[in-house]
């Protein structure tokens, strides 16, 4: 690169060469605080291009020495910084970075791109890597520089003799008498060639990690009556943490499946095996469950099959963490996922699983009551029916639901205190549940339940359910008693909301198709009451339809 | 607005151009292949030129079509190295293809092609010829500002090659002494090596620095020449830079294990006995248990220890280390498998004295593939290193005594190499390079490889030859 004698240098151009350094330092903080997408960013990468451009423009050429602590611009200092940290100049000095020129076909990617390497944190991101590294991969066309590689190494292959005269004198007596070389080797390479070298280089673009896994298995194998087994093993559970942190939740799920078919070789020794099994309490634990948490709190996209395969692998230990993470991340991204995780290790345990329910969160306590409505085994019901009195209504509509879920004959016995209910909707759901089982039990609780001497006060859709969910049992008891309801009459207080009722008894004997109770259906077919008199008509519609 | 050049029209021109030449040099312009060949062409080109000019331009190693760098693509890099070679030899920069360019011009251009090859000044007489073509112009190689002399170019490659051989050994020690490695350094110097990789000049250098034998340093040299042979192979398939430069690394470090066979058993000096061969056959499971526990899990150490493990389990899995579930290899091993396999093969090293001339090598191997080595990828070496590859000791149909010093890209010729003279045909000492290409006036080559020798049993330091 050029090399500028001690002239006059106007100080314009100088003043311009700081000012877009100054603008460097200051792209680089927002480049650095804002994603790409965010405007700060974007602005701060437009300004820096312009000025650029500008300079570019004008001087074609922005050529810059780097120093340990300074950058210098045609012998005059442009930068200077002491410090250790802060300090372009020695970002890029530090690797070895004595040049660095931006041409006038400079682009704002590429410039973009230099910042971000300016921003890079070595330690954290890329602790293989230097400055030299992260522009020899970004391949910049616009942006030259000149590396001094004297550190890489002053040691050099010592020179050796070619070939001394005498060798060649017999090399040359040797190849008179050789016989003909005769090489037959055909490597025309056609188009099937072709298609699978293309293929390989696409395969060799995907992910490593589950050749990785094959790999280490086969170490463990091999390993397995050496002191290196622990080594490997360790590998192993470190290659399932960084599975977890990636998401990647099949080459997890690979891992303990592998797992679990090595303990069951008999080739590993019983001690080997133990620490095989050691991996259990590793992905049951807490510090686990947490990186389990960060991922579905991170990625919008987890394949739910591969993560319910590995979830299966668990056990009821680490039921606690899970609660804790639905506990403390309510609004978590895929939190249908813990609710399936919870389904299927909170099924282990229902005791572990049932502490839950005495959270004091009400969405835990429901959460936890739908998880075990989705497991719905009968131990769940002696749980569930203690919070079937549970101060949120939204619990307790929930539980009757997960209640209904259990499809036990014991189910009405734990929801017949939930018929009074204070919400009419929980009572309605009680209903429809308990309506579900049709059993002599639960349809004695239901006429008790309607023969309650104010459950004419309740709301008539509450009545019309209620009585259509009776209808499910057209025997002779239902009948007998709807009968009897129809032809209850009341003359005084309350009796619109008696007649409501009657209305309801009246509707449902037409469900029913009670043929014997037309008698009783045209008497108050000519009820003066209208809701009465239009459910009697209904019902005889019916009843005398052919 | 000007028209953008797809993937697919580039892999067309690329393709097709190079068929129009070859043709011509074995029919006559109006012959019937040749104008079957040029209608091709013109299918492909009248739409690119249809509201511009079309330049294919060659800067360096790289064509550009319109000013936008044409990706070395598998799919196209043999027709493109075959492209590159005859821009070079008539000295031709760029060829304009204007709106309009007929069968007339093309047949032009492909006269003027053939007939400026062995002319003194090809490429004024390529230009002459198409002064009065209308719809087609050329100019001259464009100098490249950083251009560097050979001398330059070959103190380079020597100090990529040293810094390599160092850093190996650095790492190897580093982790006798269980400490860990810093791939920083590596990475920077195989970076440097992908970028003479990608220049076939100084590529044909670094084979020729890849034909170094080390006996007591073995392993140091070894990595680094399979490294070197297995980016060039990676090269030619068209892997991106970031990619080889992942494949170099992998290559450099795929012995590591070695270092845990002890030194008794390397340099005994007596046949080895079955153990001391269990012990060999366990280095590839050294190596990768080694990357691992230095390294951890990270997207570096998995290629690195993918290699490894694999480079010696050939692809029917017949090699080592047996297996207990079959595995296909990945495209790096196989390709470090050829590299490492013909390293070995022309070497002679404490446990396999004898090393074979490289010729003999590639035909062991070319036996051998389908079972041990990936048949396709072979072929593609082959291509590549030809079937005298460089640093064969060759004696000519003359009489005189050569090394080979640079291959023959085109497919075709992959016999017929560039020979370093170190005797002429009375065995008297000389220094002179010859191209065995030539033709005489009757159109029969000058010379051809008649005989071949093992240059190890003569002592002959290749790289100082051939670099």
């Amino acid at each position: 690169m050029d090399n500028f004698p001690k002239t006059e240098i106007p100080a314009e151009e100088i003043g311009s060469v700081r000012d877009l350094i100054q603008e460097i330092l200051k792209a680089k903080k927002q480049i650095r605080m804002y994603p790409s997408s965010n405007p700060v960013y974007i602005k701060a990468s437009g300004t820096l291009y312009d000025r650029f451009k500008k300079f570019l423009s004008l001087y074609n050429k922005l050529l810059l020495k780097i120093h340990q602590h300074e950058i210098v611009y045609k012998n005059e200092q442009v930068y200077y910084s002491p410090e250790k940290g802060d300090n372009i100049a020695l970002f890029l000095f530090k690797d070895g970075i004595t040049e660095l020129a931006f041409l006038s076909t400079l682009t704002q990617q590429e410039l973009e791109d230099f910042i971000n390497v300016l921003n890079t944190d070595f330690e954290k991101d890329v602790p293989d890597d230097d400055v030299v590294t992260l522009f020899w991969e970004r391949d910049f066309k616009h942006i030259k520089y000149v590396v001094d590689e004297k550190f890489l190494c002053e040691w050099e292959i010592p020179k050796r003799e070619k070939m001394p005269d005498k060798a060649i004198k017999t090399a040359y007596i040797d190849a008179l008498k050789a016989e003909k070389t005769q090489v037959k080797i055909s490597v025309d390479i056609d188009v099937t060639d072709l298609q699978y070298l293309v293929r390989e280089i696409e395969q060799q673009a995907q992910p490593k990690i589950g050749k990785v896994i094959t790999i280490l298995f086969e170490l463990l194998y091999h390993t397995r009556e050496s002191p290196e087994f622990t080594e490997i093993f360790k590998t192993i559970e470190n290659t399932i943490d960084h599975c977890i942190t990636k998401g990647d939740f099949k080459n997890a799920s690979y891992i303990l499946d592998m797992i679990k078919s090595a303990t069951g070789d008999k080739s590993y020794k019983d001690e080997r095996i133990k620490v095989l099994n050691t991996i259990y309490t590793a992905i049951n634990s807490e510090a686990f469950v947490e990186k389990i948490g960060a991922v579905l709190d991170r990625e919008t996209v987890i394949e739910e099959d591969e993560f319910i395969k590995f979830i299966k692998h668990l056990d009821a230990s680490s039921i606690p963490f899970f609660m804790h993470l639905m506990g403390e991340k309510q609004d978590i991204k895929n939190k249908h996922l813990i609710i399936e995780t919870l389904k299927i290790i909170g099924s282990l345990d229902i005791k572990a699983l049932a502490n839950g329910l005495h959270d004091s969160r009400w969405y835990v306590v429901i959460n936890t009551v739908i998880i075990m409505g989705m497991i719905a085994t009968q131990d769940c019901i002696k749980y569930l029916s203690e919070i079937i009195t549970h101060p949120d209504q939204r619990v307790r509509r929930e539980a009757v639901k997960a209640i209904g879920n259990i499809k036990s004959p014991d189910t009405p016995r734990y929801l017949k205190d939930a018929l009074n209910d204070s919400v009419q909707s929980i009572r309605l759901a009680v209903a429809r549940v308990v309506g579900s089982i049709k059993t002599e039990g639960t349809k004695k609780i239901l006429l008790a339940e309607l023969s309650k001497k104010d459950f004419y006060t309740r709301d008539f859709t509450e009545k019309k359910e209620f009585y259509e969910i009776i209808a499910r049992w057209h025997d002779e008891d239902v009948k007998d008693f709807l009968i009897k309801t129809l032809n209850k009459k009341r003359f005084f207080f309350g009796r619109a909301k008696h007649d409501e009722t009657r209305a309801c008894a009246a509707h449902v004997l037409g469900i029913i198709n009670a043929k014997g109770a037309v008698q009783y259906l045209e008497k108050t077919s000519k009820s003066k009451d209208r809701l009465l008199r239009e459910s009697s008509l209904s019902a005889l519609r019916r009843l005398k339809s052919p | 607005m000007k028209k953008l050049i797809t993937d697919k029209e580039v892999s067309d021109l690329i393709n097709n151009l190079p068929v129009v030449i070859r043709t011509a040099q074995i029919h006559d312009v109006n012959n019937i292949a040749v104008t079957n060949a040029i209608d091709k062409l013109l299918i492909v080109l009248n739409p690119l030129t249809a509201s511009e000019k079309l330049t294919l331009e060659l800067v360096g190693e790289i064509f550009y079509l319109n000013e936008n760098r044409v990706r070395y693509s598998m799919e196209y890099s043999f027709n493109f190295d075959f492209l590159a070679e005859e821009f070079r030899k008539r000295e031709l920069g760029s060829v304009v293809f204007e709106n309009n360019v007929n069968e007339d011009d093309i047949k032009a251009l492909t006269s003027a092609f053939i007939t400026s090859e062995s002319s003194e000044t090809p490429f004024q007489e390529l230009s002459k010829a198409l002064e009065s073509v209308p719809h087609i112009q050329v100019k001259t190689a464009r100098k490249i500002k950083e251009d560097i002399t050979e001398f330059e170019k070959k103190k380079m490659i020597k100090k990529s090659y040293s810094a390599a051989v160092s850093i190996t050994q650095g790492v190897l020690n580093n982790i006798k002494s269980n400490e860990g490695i810093n791939l920083k350094k590596s990475k920077r110097v195989i970076e440097a090596i992908v970028d003479q990789i990608v220049e076939e000049e100084s590529k044909s250098m670094l084979m020729g620095m890849a034909t170094i034998k080390d006996y007591d340093e073995y392993t140091h040299y070894h990595s680094v020449n399979v490294s070197i042979l297995a980016m060039a192979i990676g090269h030619k398939i068209g892997l991106p830079r970031k990619v080889l430069a992942e494949l170099g690394l992998a290559a450099l470090f795929h012995d590591l294990g070695k270092v845990k066979i002890p030194i008794e058993v390397l340099n005994k000096p007596t046949k080895l006995s079955d153990e001391d061969w269990q012990l060999i056959r366990q280095h590839p499971l050294w190596s990768a248990i080694t990357i691992f526990k230095i390294r951890g899990i990270d997207e570096s150490s998995m290629n690195l220890a993918i290699s490894a493990f694999e480079h010696h389990l050939n692809i029917d899995n017949s090699g080592y280390p047996k297996l207990k579930t079959r595995m296909t290899l990945d495209l790096f091993s196989k390709i470090i498998s050829i590299a490492d396999v013909y390293d070995a093969l022309t070497s002679s090293r404490v446990y396999s004295r004898i090393s074979r001339p490289p010729e003999k090598a590639l035909s062991i191997m070319y036996e051998d593939s389908g079972k041990k080595l990936d048949h396709r990828l072979l072929k593609v070496f082959i291509q590549m290193v030809g079937v005298y590859p460089v640093g064969c000791l060759v004696m000519l149909n003359t009489n005189e005594l050569g090394l080979v010093f640079e291959n023959n890209p085109d497919p075709a010729l992959i016999d017929r190499p560039k020979v370093r003279l170190i005797t002429d045909s009375t065995g008297a000492r000389v220094e002179d390079f010859v191209n065995l290409t030539e033709k005489d006036e009757n159109g029969n080559y000058k010379r051809s490889i008649a005989k071949t020798l093992d240059p190890n049993q003569y002592g002959i330091n290749l790289a100082e030859y051939l670099l």
